[in-house]
């Protein structure tokens, strides 16, 4: 008797212990994303580079040699080149890379995506993007100050309608 | 090794523990598996009363949770939380019963299947865990979404980054929201019981089910807990902020923590290394396969006990090919077959009494024949000195027999217990070979060939063929079954016995008791 009461205690305890390891692993302990310090900057885009090489002419003796059913008169190449970007807060630089055409030809968007943990407050930021032959500078920029708040969502965006970065 | 050999002791001294509580009938370490197919019925159930008051879009998934947890908090804030606790609990039961098959080497040779199929069913568990808290579009939803995002994202899956749907409340897509709600209540949970179907498709008589008594208290643990602590969502989204402190179920979202910290190929490598290791486990381990069970058909009437006593559905029954009277016969697929020997102990043709031809039973393990199980027998009785000679029989899964040998002790190892013909022991017995005989093996909720003892036990009581004949005397009989039953406890389990036999009215020669009543039995380690 004593020994059947000992284990339907111990079955209690045991079932005790389950719910005890279930209930409180299921929401603790408390994980902390970000701190009330704390914002992040997401800059993220999609944006095509400029073609990589300008169209030309085919040449006669060319043209005869495409099948007659597929020949044409200009060489397009649909190569497009890479996306530089850069991003500096306070005047140093937090980001530089570049970023490849999408596709196996590389002929599709630059896609762009990557957040930045930034102490909230006042900053001043700075966004470049070069899409061109050019070796140096950029071709679009945006500078602004800004003032974080705490855990703030601030995302960048490139419109590429109106070629310029929009600040939210 | 080493240290797999120390987690197998620790794994089978707990699983005893909880045996010496819950007792043999209830170890929920038995039941482990059936355990967590019992939580996601409760799951499903409780899923499909939170559906019915869910609103499926993105604009209206938050009220609705919030008016099943406060307004209707006595069933749908009952029926939510079961949800949640269950499929924690369900993690809980399968990392143990992931852990256990391997401590105990069960994944290997036919094994595999079940295994590898195990494996791939922890790949539909957790997705389904986190697709289910994304539903409720609070707070930890939404750093779910982003976090899981980025995570995909690192794939070159998507050319659109996925995380660009969850960063303002514009590029919020109720349709999105849609297809998570469609992942997580219909395509998730239909691959699920297909892949547990799967998983125990290769085994015969599968237990998918606990005992009631378990159920019972696993139920009633699970609303106790649901009603002390009901679950609660955590504050609706705020895309315009990231979030803060979010209270993680840490059972299904251990790994997102890293996938700030870490970068995102070191995540995934995590996540896969250890998977790609557990699936080629069974493949690249060393394991020494013994040969499969072959058919005599000459010797084989086609009884079907060898069908319905394998624990691993390796024997299955076809028409007769010989053209003897006989509707069936027995084909074995060596594929699927462990030689554990069970089918020959239950072969009605495996009887140690057949002197004028060669013994050849129906079925036989061409690495232990039973003809040399015999022979092996014999010389080992021989040895024998005393008034109180015992014959242990062990399954090689059990208790260390090499050190109970001794001058009035001999030891026969079969690769299980139930490989042991009935009519053996009365051979043994009958014909005076040894006074007594002790059997051992694993214990009887985890034999390491699932059913061993139990068709052992049900043999020697007479509740399954081939039987243990009337005329052998029970009380002659011993058995200790448990692999981990403590040394000291085994040596005098035997010495006892040996002193009961003693005190026995001896056999005379030729005439054998009909006792019907039982006999002395001493269990260990169970």
């Amino acid at each position: 008797m004593v020994i059947k009461g000992i284990k339907i205690l111990g079955q209690l305890g045991l079932y005790a212990l389950f719910a005890l390891v279930v209930g409180y692993f299921s929401t603790e302990p408390v994980y902390v994303n970000t701190t009330p310090e704390e914002a992040v900057i997401r800059l993220t885009f999609n944006h095509v580079g400029q073609l990589r090489g300008k169209c030309r002419k085919f040449t006669a003796e060319e043209i005869a040699k495409m099948a007659p059913n597929m020949r044409q008169t200009m060489d397009c190449p649909r190569e497009r080149l890479s996306v530089h970007v850069e991003m500096l807060l306070d005047n140093k630089q937090v980001y530089y890379g570049v970023v490849e055409p999408s596709g196996l030809w590389k002929d599709g968007e630059s896609v762009f995506n990557q957040k930045f943990m930034i102490t909230s407050g006042r900053h001043h930021l700075i966004v470049r993007m070069r899409d061109s032959k050019r070796e140096e500078g950029f071709d679009y920029e945006k500078s602004e100050w800004i003032d974080l708040r705490s855990r703030q969502n601030f995302i960048i965006n490139f419109i590429r309608e109106k070629h310029m970065f929009v600040f939210k | 090794m080493k240290l797999l050999s120390l987690g197998k002791d620790a794994f089978q001294y707990m699983e005893k523990g909880f045996g010496a509580i819950f007792g043999t009938q209830g170890n929920p370490f038995h039941y482990l598996g059936a355990l967590t197919i019992f939580f996601f019925w409760v799951v499903l159930v409780s899923g499909i009363y939170v559906f019915i008051l869910f609103e499926t879009s993105i604009f209206g998934a938050f009220d609705s949770v919030e008016y099943m947890t406060h307004e209707q908090w006595y069933l749908g804030g009952v029926m939510r939380s079961l949800h949640r606790y269950a499929s924690d609990g369900a993690i809980i039961t399968l990392l143990i019963h992931l852990m256990g098959e391997l401590l105990r080497g069960r994944f290997s040779g036919v094994r595999w299947y079940s295994w590898l199929s195990g494996i791939l069913l922890i790949w539909m568990v957790f997705p389904l865990g986190i697709t289910g808290y994304w539903l409720v579009w609070d707070q930890l939803a939404q750093y779910i979404a982003v976090t899981s995002s980025e995570l995909l994202d690192w794939l070159p899956i998507f050319i659109e980054p996925m995380v660009r749907n969850f960063i303002s409340e514009e590029s919020i897509s109720d349709r999105f929201f849609t297809l998570m709600a469609f992942i997580h209540v219909l395509g998730l949970p239909l691959f699920l019981v297909f892949a547990i179907w799967f998983h125990v498709l290769r085994i015969s008589r599968p237990i998918v089910n606990p005992p009631r008594a378990l159920a019972i208290g696993t139920m009633a643990m699970l609303l106790i807990l649901s009603f002390i602590k009901p679950a609660v969502s955590q504050g609706p989204t705020d895309l315009s902020k990231v979030t803060g402190e979010v209270g993680l179920d840490w059972f299904y979202l251990m790994v997102y923590p890293l996938i700030g910290d870490w970068s995102m190929g070191a995540v995934w490598a995590l996540l896969f290394i250890p998977t790609v290791f557990f699936c080629l486990l069974p493949f690249i381990w060393p394991v020494k396969k013994p040969a499969a069970a072959v058919i005599s058909l000459d010797n084989c009437n086609g009884c079907t006990r060898c069908f319905e006593d394998c624990p691993y559905a390796a024997v299955v029954m076809q028409p007769r090919t010989d053209g003897l009277k006989f509707k069936e016969e027995a084909i074995v697929d060596p594929t699927l077959c462990t030689g554990c020997g069970i089918c020959v102990g239950a072969c009605p043709t495996s009887t140690p009494y057949r002197q004028r031809s060669e013994l050849i039973p129906g079925i036989d393990l061409p690495d232990l024949p039973l003809s040399k199980l015999r022979e092996d027998l014999l010389k080992e009785t021989e040895k024998l000195k005393g008034e109180d000679r015992v014959v242990v029989f062990g399954c090689e899964h059990g208790p260390e027999l090499n050190r109970l040998k001794s001058e009035g002790v001999g030891i026969i190892k079969l690769p299980c217990i139930a490989m042991l013909p009935p009519s053996f022991i009365d051979y043994v017995i009958g014909r005076h070979h040894a006074e007594g005989v002790f059997l051992t093996g694993c214990s009887k909720e985890s034999c390491f060939h699932r059913f061993g003892v139990t068709w052992m036990e049900e043999r020697l009581a007479g509740e399954r063929d081939p039987y243990l004949r009337k005329r052998v005397p029970i009380e002659r009989i011993a058995k200790c079954w448990g692999e981990k039953t403590p040394k000291k406890e085994l040596d005098k389990a035997i010495q006892d016995f040996r002193e009961t036999l003693h005190s026995l009215e001896p056999i005379k020669t030729g005439v054998r008791k009909a006792l019907h009543s039982h006999g002395k039995e001493t269990k260990h380690g169970d």
